[in-house]
């Protein structure tokens, strides 16, 4: 049996990577490392019993000396959702490599390999320091790959990313504190849903904490909510993923995000607001998108999109939504990255980022085009693609729980994350492809990208179609998905049986809806392919707000203002009760004004030396004073 | 031998001191000094180790009683602190060689260090000794050729004197008002000795008599020490002492002078008033922990403006002292375990810092935030131990930093104040920014015109450099050691005057 997580062998291949000194080797250590941990990550669910089959635990005393804090570290434990989410990551450290080969930066690759590693590591996490400290590993491998984007604005965009990560960090660590606290133990059920026998099942610990209120469960959500890209936290996403280097996006697009929601997952199953969250992410994203122009920030914002369904799902939190969750998160990360690709693919062509400088590529990029329309028809829900599949298994979890319940929030979820489809046809499906390969003529007459790159494409691609074939997903998919995605049947005493998408009238109202959507799009053409925009967004906040107005406009002048008071109160207000004592010494009279605020306030007092600023002690006389009275006044009774 | 450790501990400098004027040229001084530091290193590990084997050590001068000589007794918390100042005094004393050969006119070197050795001498002395009086004659000695030393900094800034003569002043009316405590004490008290005089304390505090005048002499002592270690808001002497004094002397100093004030305070709140009067029959608590919280913030904000490296480091220790007076205001065990074990992480992390800094200063004549743009290529080596450093300053886990705070941290949780972990939480962010601030134009600046030729510096700099950020570095990861001294430390405080007894 495998006794350590799977990611390690990618860690150490990370740390090792540096010292390859030729190309070849460095490419195929890489692929080495990447192959060899996806094969561990199936060998450590394949001919096991399943779910919790065992755990490695390791004991350590956690920096030896913080007293009685002794902490076991469970590095290994197959947890329900485990099985999807590592395959998924360590099949795209592989593509991932393999579309890298042509890179030349030598610190992107080990960064993005820690980064793949530690994600990995994330989902075999058995407690939440694990989880926790391979999080901010990955935080770590992240920021160096988007600074080492080379990109004008890497260095500024990863400096705002870390900042972000880091903040993020210490608000989840704050709640794993506070939850250590509260609950004086951190193991992570294996499971986000205890099932009990006959079908039913009971939400997580974290669950009950967040009900009532406690302060460590709303810490770590938000904690993960930062790197899940939730409205407000997760500006940093559209930020820093288009400034990385074109194989760096394709390593940011698939794990952070996913992590969050494996995190979310196994946590926060079944919390209600996360439905909220993620249908506000959903079309948060999905009108980012659609004004955005810069095509690989239109992916960003689709990323967000597609986010918002999981996170959704999560938050409905029955066994068939975080089934389609899981799977949505192994058709994403696919149909993302396969998107990034193609975009990455043509700014390494032409160097050109905005969808207004592109256009009728599809002569000389056919390749490239092809895999595109085949990410943007997954993206699109698109019957005959795999997310047509999983998408499903979230809108009909939703369908079902508002039959089962009536509670209307299923409903509304039902109808936002409808039309949250129909709109991600709408941006990725038709209007990316359409703006960059058909269009104008932008008069670019590039080629497709080397081989490697080209492979990886069409590798994705594949997959994208494979999954969607009927039949597939039953024979693959569903066998490591978290639980086995049962509906119960029609009709009285009818057995419950496996979720399957191919019904007739799913099938047509999907092509209904996805045809809707295309006549909107092209009606309004004129209007979406206009928009040479520069959209804001929360990161302003950081980006602009804190640093020029909150430090510059109200921070600093705070301080210079209180610097100011502190000199008249310190360095004048003394001289002048001095001068007042012994009124003997006056030898001049001057005005001073200061500016408080707009208004200007004018002392006048007599002055004798303007140079004793430098010397001054005679404020710092009086603060002494000052403290001396006032123990002596506080305490006057005391005894 | 072994007996008289704790004699020659204050002895020894004091002798070298003077005779170092008379070493001669060159390097001689230099060499005589680093003899010396390095001998007063030795016995100060002898010393710790023998405390924390056998329990306290009390040694009387000329054999007098202990009621009428001085006594100077030695427990697990100056055992300590003896450590730390003479490790740093070594670890500085060997790298100042080259540093002060460049700031210090070179036919005053043996003036420099015996002035140097003297500041040590006195340091060490007000730790080591058991008698107020001889307490209050040490900080003068230091005090008095500290000034001078900060002085000797005009070289290079002329405002090196002015910074100095405001030390001169403040720190002695800090000085005065502690005499005036130490003066309104013996007069109840009728005795010097801490022992002593913390026995009789107790018992007129018991029967409620001169209640008013140990007020008074409270108060005095308080505000006098506040001044000494820097708390805010009586903190106006020391940005611009560090900022302008040779880079060897702030290393020196700001890696033990408000580490022996903060320690002359433990002993006079905890080993003689007592901790139930100094935190129950009066109002200390409170005013302390509001004062080192806030100015956990506003120095941090201060830290944030600065432009030249040596002010940013210089109102950062402001901060850090902030925490370690936040430590043992809460008056616990934790509290006062994070305080103890942060004047040693403190103390290397900081004089590393210092040092590396003046690695920069040798190389390139300054130390503003232009000079270190693009540092990170030509100066690896001290630009990594300055930005580990600076992770302990942020408090970053695995650091030295980290510890002192998680203890605090435990101890504000232990008293209920969560207000406290906010403050901590804030100032961790607030050396974020100015920590970073640096780290960026570190690796990220340009290099600008005249630093392009710099090269690493010599390696006797960076190696002593390293040696204090390592040390920081192995503390943070295996504190136990460290973490055992100061909780040692932290009971003794807490039973009283160390179980001298």
């Amino acid at each position: 049996m495998i006794s350590f997580p799977p990611g390690l062998i990618l860690i150490v291949a990370a740390v090792l990577l540096p010292l390859m000194r030729s190309k070849k080797a460095f490419n195929t250590w890489a692929l080495l490392a990447s192959v060899s941990t996806f094969v561990v990550v199936l060998l450590t669910y394949i001919g096991g019993d399943g779910i919790g089959d065992y755990t490695q635990s390791c004991e350590y005393a956690l920096l030896p000396g913080l007293g009685d804090f002794h902490i076991t570290l469970e590095l290994m434990q197959l947890n329900a959702p485990t099985k999807i989410f590592a395959t998924v990551f360590s099949l795209m450290a592989i593509v991932g490599v393999v579309y890298s080969f042509n890179q030349d930066r030598r610190i992107e690759l080990p960064a993005a390999l820690l980064y793949a590693g530690s994600a990995i590591c994330v989902t075999y996490a058995g407690d939440l320091l694990t989880m926790f400290l391979f999080w901010e590993l990955m935080a770590v491998g992240s920021a160096i790959v988007v600074w080492s984007g080379g990109q004008k604005d890497s260095a500024r965009a990863g400096q705002r990313y870390v900042a972000v990560h880091l903040l993020g960090g210490a608000i989840l660590m704050a709640g794993i504190v506070a939850y250590y606290v509260a609950n004086g133990d951190l193991a992570l059920p294996n499971s986000p849903l205890t099932v009990i026998a006959d079908g039913s099942y009971h939400a997580s610990a974290m669950v009950e904490y967040l009900t009532s209120n406690n302060i460590a469960a709303w810490l770590i959500m938000i904690g993960v909510l930062v790197n899940a890209g939730a409205p407000f936290l997760g500006a940093w996403l559209p930020d820093a993923y288009p400034e990385a280097s074109v194989s760096g996006t394709v390593f940011l697009s698939a794990f952070t995000t996913k992590t969050a929601v494996f995190v979310l997952m196994m946590l926060f199953a079944g919390a209600d607001v996360l439905v909220w969250v993620g249908l506000a992410m959903a079309i948060y994203g999905l009108i980012y998108a659609l004004i955005e122009n810069d095509m690989r920030r239109i992916l960003a914002y689709a990323i967000i999109n597609q986010l918002g369904f999981m996170v959704c799902a999560v938050g409905i939190g029955t066994p068939l939504t975080l089934c389609g969750a899981s799977a949505h998160a192994f058709a994403s990360v696919v149909y993302k990255a396969l998107l990034l690709m193609a975009a990455g693919s043509v700014l390494y062509q032409t160097g050109k980022r905005k969808c207004t400088d592109l256009g009728g590529l599809y002569k000389t990029m056919p390749i490239t085009m092809i895999c595109t329309l085949i990410g943007g028809m997954t993206i699109s829900a698109m019957p005959l693609t795999s997310s047509f599949t999983t998408k499903s298994l979230i809108t009909s979890g939703a369908a079902l729980e508002y039959e089962l319940g009536h509670n209307p929030l299923y409903m509304y979820a039902w109808f936002v994350l409808m039309a949250a489809s129909a709109g991600g046809a709408l941006y990725a499906g038709i209007k990316f492809p359409w703006l960059v390969f058909f269009n104008k003529d932008s008069g670019l007459r590039p080629s497709d990208p080397p081989k490697n790159m080209t492979w990886s494409m069409i590798f994705l691609a594949a997959l994208c179609v494979i999954f969607g074939f009927p039949g597939i997903s039953e024979l693959t998919l569903y066998t490591i998905l978290p639980f086995a995605p049962m509906v119960p049947g029609h009709g009285a005493g009818a057995e419950p049986h496996l979720y399957s998408t191919w019904s007739a009238s799913h099938v047509i109202s999907q092509f209904a809806l996805l045809a809707a959507t295309g006549f909107v799009f092209f009606s309004f053409v004129k209007t979406l392919s206009r928009t040479v925009t520069i959209t804001i967004d929360s990161d302003w906040i950081y980006r602009r707000l804190i640093p020029s107005y909150v430090w510059g406009g109200l921070l600093l002048p705070a301080v210079r203002w209180l610097g100011k008071g502190h000199e008249f109160l310190l360095g004048k207000v003394p001289g002048m009760i001095a001068r007042g004592v012994q009124s003997d010494v006056i030898e001049e009279r001057v005005n001073k004004s200061i500016e408080l605020g707009g208004t200007t306030i004018r002392f006048s007092f007599h002055f004798r030396d303007n140079r004793r600023r430098d010397w001054a002690v005679g404020g710092v006389l009086l603060v002494i004073t000052v403290m001396l009275f006032m123990y002596l006044l506080l305490n006057f009774n005391a005894i | 031998m072994i007996d008289s450790i704790p004699a020659l501990m204050v002895v020894l400098p004091l002798m070298a001191g003077v005779i170092t004027v008379f070493t001669g040229k060159g390097d001689k001084p230099w060499a005589w000094a680093t003899a010396i530091t390095g001998i007063v290193f030795a016995m100060s590990i002898a010393l710790l180790a023998e405390v924390t084997a056998h329990g306290p050590v009390t040694y009387n001068f000329g054999n007098w009683p202990s009621q009428y000589g001085i006594a100077y007794t030695i427990d697990a918390m100056n055992g300590f602190v003896l450590f730390v100042v003479s490790l740093i005094a070594a670890v500085t004393t060997y790298y100042s060689r080259l540093s002060v050969k460049d700031e210090i006119p070179n036919d005053r070197l043996h003036i420099f260090y015996a002035l140097w050795l003297l500041t040590i001498c006195g340091l060490l002395g007000i730790t080591i000794t058991g008698d107020t009086f001889n307490v209050y004659v040490l900080l003068e000695i230091s005090s008095l050729t500290l000034y001078a030393l900060i002085a000797m900094g005009y070289r290079r800034d002329r405002r090196a004197l002015t910074a100095s003569l405001r030390y001169v002043i403040l720190g002695s009316v800090g000085a005065s008002f502690l005499l005036l405590g130490i003066g309104y004490l013996m007069m109840i008290t009728g005795t010097l000795n801490m022992v002593d005089m913390h026995d009789r304390l107790q018992v007129l505090i018991h029967n409620d008599e001169y209640s008013r005048t140990i007020m008074v002499a409270y108060a005095f002592l308080l505000v006098g020490l506040s001044l000494k270690l820097a708390l805010f808001p009586l903190h106006m002497w020391l940005p611009n002492a560090y900022t302008y004094a040779p880079s060897a002397v702030t290393g020196l100093v700001a890696a033990t002078a408000t580490k022996v004030a903060v320690y002359m305070t433990i002993r006079f709140l905890f080993g003689i008033f007592g901790r139930d009067f100094s935190f129950g029959a009066v109002e200390s608590s409170d005013v302390l922990l509001t004062c080192a919280g806030l100015g956990v913030l506003y120095t941090g904000i201060q830290a944030a403006r600065q432009n030249n490296v040596k002010s940013v480091l210089a109102w950062s220790s402001l901060g850090q002292i902030g925490y370690i007076v936040i430590g043992f205001s809460l008056n616990n065990e934790n509290g006062l375990t994070g305080s103890v074990v942060h004047i040693l992480n403190h103390a290397l992390i900081k004089g590393g810092m210092f040092l590396a800094l003046g690695c920069v200063a040798y190389r390139l004549g300054g130390t503003r935030l232009t000079h270190l743009k693009g540092l990170g290529r030509k100066m690896p080596w001290t630009m990594a131990a300055f930005t580990a450093g600076g992770l302990g300053l942020i408090g970053f886990p695995l650091t030295g930093g980290f510890i002192g705070k998680w203890y605090i941290g435990l101890g504000a949780l232990d008293a209920g104040n969560w207000l406290i972990l906010v403050v901590i939480m804030l100032g961790s962010l607030l050396a974020v920014i100015y920590v970073f601030r640096v780290v960026y134009a570190i690796y990220f600046g340009e290099a600008e015109p005249d630093s392009v030729h710099a090269t690493e510096a010599p390696a006797s700099m960076v190696v002593c450099t390293w040696i204090l950020i390592g040390m920081s570095l192995v503390c943070g990861l295996w504190s136990e050691w460290s973490v055992d001294l100061a909780a040692n430390a932290a009971k003794a405080m807490l039973a009283g005057f160390g179980g001298a007894h």
